[in-house]
């Protein structure tokens, strides 16, 4: 969390994140060329850079979409995701290599501006076999531009959440044209079956993590609670709740989380103001409930984050019956304070 | 994440789920089978001994050899210096048969970037090998036509 906009808010585990990405990319390039070269010492530079950088990109990208699902599998991904916009903007750097190598070596070369020839060199636009892919491309690097120029904070504020996250929903659609771009463009003509290995093991990796977390969130979201009374639905015991931590439980529209902490239960709406990440998949740090994707922070008896800031969720009223945590799911206007339960 | 956000995610990676399969399996069946077959055949990795016919153009020298017991022919393409269209391809041709263009011409190999390249062609007795396009493919031009 900041007070003010810094172009990098830069800390310790970001540092490391971005050297284990710089090197792998470093790495990357520097085994993919030396392989190219063992094999085809003719290659010339700028195929070797736009064939690299073509790998990379999809590589990184693969990665990228994977990590949402993998932390929704499994939390202990969770380091992947705290800086994964960097990594967003690492891969969308080295796509825009390949694109503008790839401008220089097919498009410059005659008396026409190269983006017009982009887009008039190949017109078969009705044929599958023939397609210009490299339009694909062309579309989905400026996807991804765009999410990168709107990747920092600044916007997230600034374009409000729904919209910001609507405009960065938009990979999927870039993911879609880079498969495209890749599999009417190289491999029409490409010899090696490893780049149609990678990209089809790729493609059903990222499909299948994302269809197996988004299936086991829906399930979550629709157990039934069956006791209710007066306005209350009870939802676990109190032993279910581990300290300093919460249960999330989504009686009605939305997540509820509810945390025990200091001999009490608190509830509080489960999704970060910052980027919607799972308040209840984190835990109490200094007093404050942590988010687990950025660390953004809020008091559990208000749901207000600490002065300076000014993020707020709403809250929710519990009581306890016995060892019976019951819980109220009608929400209280956002910052609303309320006394929690003692244990 | 909010609900109907978690909902348009699931909905968004059914869709996927059965448009990138589609997308990649549609995109594979219209690989060209020749260039396929052709370019995951090595090609020779030496010239062979006897020069049949050369042309020398500034780029280029195009040379068809041969075996000495005339077993095989092969086509020879030294590139002097990198073409200005990355991705080349040569198509033999018959202009005695009626084939003038890549239509119907045989597909040989490609070529992209300066070196040696060695091109097996198919043995033929009646020794009418009369020309090669090289052929951009990505922008579907003819570059260049070799004559013998």
């Amino acid at each position: 969390m900041s007070v003010s906009y810094q172009a990098v808010g830069w800390n310790r585990q970001k540092k490391i994140y971005d050297r284990i990405v710089f090197g792998f990319c470093i790495l990357y390039i520097i085994i993919f060329a030396g392989i190219t070269l063992l094999v085809n010492p003719d290659v010339t530079f700028e195929t070797l850079l736009i064939r690299s950088t073509s790998t990379l990109a999809v590589i990184l990208l693969t990665i990228i979409l994977s990590i949402g699902p993998l932390c929704r599998l499994n939390p202990r991904f969770l380091p992947l995701l705290y800086n994964r916009r960097h990594l967003g903007v690492t891969m969308f750097s080295i796509a825009l290599i390949h694109g503008a190598f790839g401008l220089l070596q097919f498009h410059s070369l005659g008396n026409t501006n190269p983006l017009n020839s982009l887009f008039t060199s190949n017109t078969n636009y009705g044929s599958l076999a023939d397609f210009p892919f490299q339009a694909l491309g062309f579309f989905a690097l400026i996807i991804l531009a765009l999410m990168a120029i709107t990747s920092h904070d600044f916007w997230l504020h600034n374009l409000s959440p729904k919209i910001w996250k609507t405009l960065h929903m938009f990979v999927y659609l870039a993911y879609f044209l880079i498969i495209m771009h890749v599999m009417l463009g190289v491999i029409q003509y490409e010899t090696n079956p490893l780049f149609v290995l990678i990209l089809i093991i790729g493609s059903f990796t990222i499909i299948t993590l994302h269809v197996a977390a988004g299936t086991r969130e829906l399930r979550k979201d629709n157990i039934k609670y069956g006791l209710e009374k007066q306005g209350f639905v009870k939802v676990c015991e109190v032993e279910d709740i581990r300290d300093n931590r919460a249960k999330i439980f989504c009686p009605r529209d939305e997540r509820i989380a509810i945390f025990k902490t200091e001999g009490r239960l608190f509830a509080i709406h489960n999704v970060c103001k910052h980027q919607n990440g799972p308040l209840g998949e984190g835990r109490i740090l200094d007093g404050c409930i942590t988010c687990p994707w950025h660390g953004y922070q809020y008091l559990p008896k208000n749901g207000q984050s600490p002065p300076p800031f000014k993020e707020k969720v709403s809250t929710y009223d519990i009581r306890l019956n016995g060892k019976e945590v019951w819980l109220n799911p009608t929400p209280y206007p956002e910052g609303t304070e309320r006394p929690g339960v003692a244990i | 994440m909010i609900k109907p956000l978690r909902k348009r995610h699931v909905q968004i990676w059914c869709t996927l789920a059965v448009l990138i399969p589609l997308g990649i399996i549609s995109a594979w069946l219209v690989v060209p089978a020749p260039v396929k077959e052709r370019l995951l055949n090595p090609a020779p990795s030496r010239a062979f001994p006897l020069l049949i016919k050369s042309v020398s153009k500034d780029a280029y020298t195009v040379s068809l050899r041969r075996m000495e017991d005339s077993s095989a022919l092969q086509l020879e393409w030294i590139n002097h210096s990198a073409l200005t269209a990355p991705s080349a391809i040569i198509y033999e041709i018959w202009p005695q048969k009626g084939i003038n263009g890549v239509d119907g011409a045989a597909l040989i190999g490609r070529i992209d970037a300066q070196g040696t390249y060695h091109f097996s062609l198919e043995k033929d007795s009646s020794n009418i090998h009369a020309g090669f396009i090289l052929y951009d493919i990505i922008h579907h031009r003819e570059i260049d036509r070799i004559n013998f």
